[in-house]
């Protein structure tokens, strides 16, 4: 007789091992969709936001104009910012390790380039932050260190620099050399002509952005509490102001001043000349995003889904909306709208008048796609 | 409200606990998956003690004359068999739930170690962006990211497979061990059963659960398989301190059932 013979206990174990596979399945199931969140870039008449499964392109409108891929990929997941050409060219990396090279107009696709080697289908090609275009090259940082310099009309392959760390943010490139900030604690300036290393700083802390240039230096927040700013000629350190939250955001630089948010819901104006805090401002809800400057404003997308812009003159807000999700990702801006990609399942993007705040429209892809 | 129990009382302190010995155990996630393991056992030894004690004295009792009195006494009246059954639990002071309470508690242990392992390798931004919200602030910035490397797996993916390179296969050593050792382990904790059902329960499970966390090792990341057969082992030597490991049991099916 079962019921008498068989420890209470083990009977229990046979009841909740399924269960257990089911929470610890549910720990596991979508990660591709769950890795990382939105993000949106800007072109002439539209914007282009990558999210999970496709790269969509919409007018100012707020209306689909094409969508890549037109149906649904299993296992293909977008997060990081197409990159723009002014030749009318959209490149896309695909965390599942892909590059997609799509004509702006159509969305029809032009060439791939597959940034995940081996049979087994290594993670380290995944793409998380954007690819940078320097003229006739294009650079495709991968989550497993690599960059790779790509001719961006055929996607052949040019040379390759390998870097300690994930790389999940786009190089900046500026006279010649890229700017590379890496997950493991350095940033990287890199002849893009050779691909070969000038200079590289351990800034003793992870750095997820993507570097700001401006006036030969190089700034870069950093998950650690400061803002660091580097010679660009050299990686010298120039000066490191402290932040009380880590920055996974990049400043906007205006006026002279470095301008960033911390995920403890500060916004500092820095002096770009000393690193001296000339104002700052306390919402109090976490930053993970790089501000955008539209005429005179500064406008802050926040996780909580609050946007803020403030007077740069003033530094006072000047106006204050809430998008319907969290904003993790950087705003936009396109023909006087500031765009943001929201965390949301029912909005994608949104739309609100630089000027005034004033909410415009919002984008949801339409299921199928 | 849930979400926030669970963070406060399991996942924040698993993942600050990791956090911690890796930052003091030469920054090896790999030794701190071990680590944790052990101290985890070490808080549980008592209930698992109390398990043991409680699966000796049930199966004293069922091979006791009196269990088997019963048996025959009341052949047939099912109802009548459970009625006097559970007055000698009563009588003798066992509970026939006693074992129950380790186990149940190693199951949120899995999920919370599992949740904590991948939440502190933090493979990908939303990820990193939920650590740096369960990182208690005396933990220093500067370890992220996290060294993801142990011997030849990378922690944070599920199991790539030895030497294909070399075999012209792969083979999945990690799951291989976790199989291994969830059965010896499955073995010695699963008493011997007198009468035929029961001990082909016994030898059911004692297959079935093996190849259960052997399908965990292989489809989860790998950290969580070092966590099996980090405890398994522990469980095994455990049993082997006590001197409560039947040789014969273990390495004989027949003999088992």
């Amino acid at each position: 007789m079962i019921a008498s013979r068989v420890a209470p206990s083990h009977k229990l174990a046979w009841a909740l091992a399924p269960l257990l596979a089911f929470v610890l399945a549910g720990c596991s199931a979508g990660q591709v969709a769950s890795a990382s969140w939105p993000s949106v870039s800007a072109g002439e008449d539209r914007v282009y936001v990558a999210h999970g499964p496709a790269v969509y392109a919409v007018d100012l409108d707020g209306d689909e104009l094409w969508r890549y891929p037109a149906e649904a990929v299993r296992d293909l997941a977008f997060y990081a910012a197409p990159a723009v050409s002014e030749d009318g060219m959209v490149y896309a990396g695909a965390y599942t390790g892909h590059l997609f090279a799509l004509s702006a107009e159509t969305g029809d696709l032009e060439w791939e380039f597959p940034t995940a080697d081996g049979a087994d289908g290594t993670a380290d090609g995944k793409i998380v932050g954007s690819p940078a275009i320097a003229g006739d090259l294009l650079l495709v940082p991968t989550d497993g260190g690599t960059l790779f310099f790509l001719d961006r009309h055929s996607g052949e392959t040019l040379r390759t620099f390998d870097a300690v760390g994930q790389l999940w943010s786009a190089p900046r490139v500026e006279g010649g050399t890229a700017y590379l900030a890496s997950l493991a604690h350095t940033v990287y300036a890199i002849d893009v002509a050779t691909a070969e290393q000038v200079w590289s700083t351990d800034l003793g802390f992870a750095v997820a952005d993507s570097p700001t240039l401006v006036d030969g230096a190089v700034l870069a927040g950093i998950l650690g509490d400061s803002l660091v700013a580097l010679q660009a000629n050299s990686g010298r350190e120039i000066w490191r102001a402290a932040s009380q939250g880590w920055l996974w955001g990049s400043p906007a630089v205006v006026d002279g001043q470095a301008i960033f948010g911390d995920v403890f819901g500060n916004i500092y104006g820095l002096d770009l000349a000393d690193g001296r805090v000339l104002w700052q401002q306390t919402p109090g809800e976490a930053v993970t995003s790089t501000p955008v400057i539209v005429d005179r404003r500064v406008v802050v997308g926040f996780e909580s889904g609050a946007l803020i812009a403030y007077d740069l003159d003033t530094q006072s807000v000047d106006w204050d909306e809430t998008a319907d999700g969290s904003i993790l990702s950087d705003p936009v801006v396109a023909g006087g709208q500031v765009i943001v990609a929201v965390t949301s399942k029912d909005t994608l993007l949104q739309a609100f008048d630089a000027a005034t705040g004033d909410f415009i429209w919002d984008y949801l892809p339409a299921a199928g796609g | 409200m849930l979400d926030a129990i669970w963070n406060n009382l399991i996942l924040n302190p698993m993942v600050n606990s990791l956090l911690l010995i890796y930052q003091y155990l030469f920054h090896n996630f790999g030794l701190a998956i071990i680590v944790l393991t052990a101290l985890i056992r070490l808080i549980t030894m008592p209930l698992t003690l109390r398990q043991q004690r409680s699966m000796e004295k049930m199966q004293e009792m069922q091979g006791s004359k009196r269990w088997k009195d019963i048996e025959k006494k009341f052949k047939g009246d099912k109802p009548k068999i459970q009625q006097e059954q559970m007055k000698l639990y009563r009588e003798l002071g066992v509970n026939p739930f006693g074992g129950c309470l380790p186990l149940l508690l190693q199951f949120p242990i899995i999920i919370g170690l599992y949740q904590s392992i991948t939440s502190a390798l933090a493979t990908a931004p939303l990820q990193l962006l939920s650590l740096s919200k369960h990182m208690y602030p005396f933990i220093p910035a500067a370890l992220i990211p996290l060294n993801n490397r142990f011997l030849w797996w990378d922690l944070s993916l599920p199991e790539r497979v030895v030497a294909p390179e070399v075999l012209g296969f792969g083979i999945p050593l990690l799951t291989i061990l976790v199989v291994a050792t969830s059965y010896l382990q499955t073995k010695m904790t699963t008493p011997p059963s007198a009468d035929s059902q029961g001990a082909q329960m016994s030898k059911m499970m004692s297959l079935y659960m093996p190849f259960l966390f052997g399908f965990f090792a292989y489809s989860y990341a790998a950290g969580l398989a070092l966590y099996f057969v980090a405890t398994n082992v522990m469980t095994i030597a455990q049993y082997a301190a006590l001197g409560k490991v039947n040789w014969r049991q273990v390495l004989s099916l027949r003999r088992a059932s």
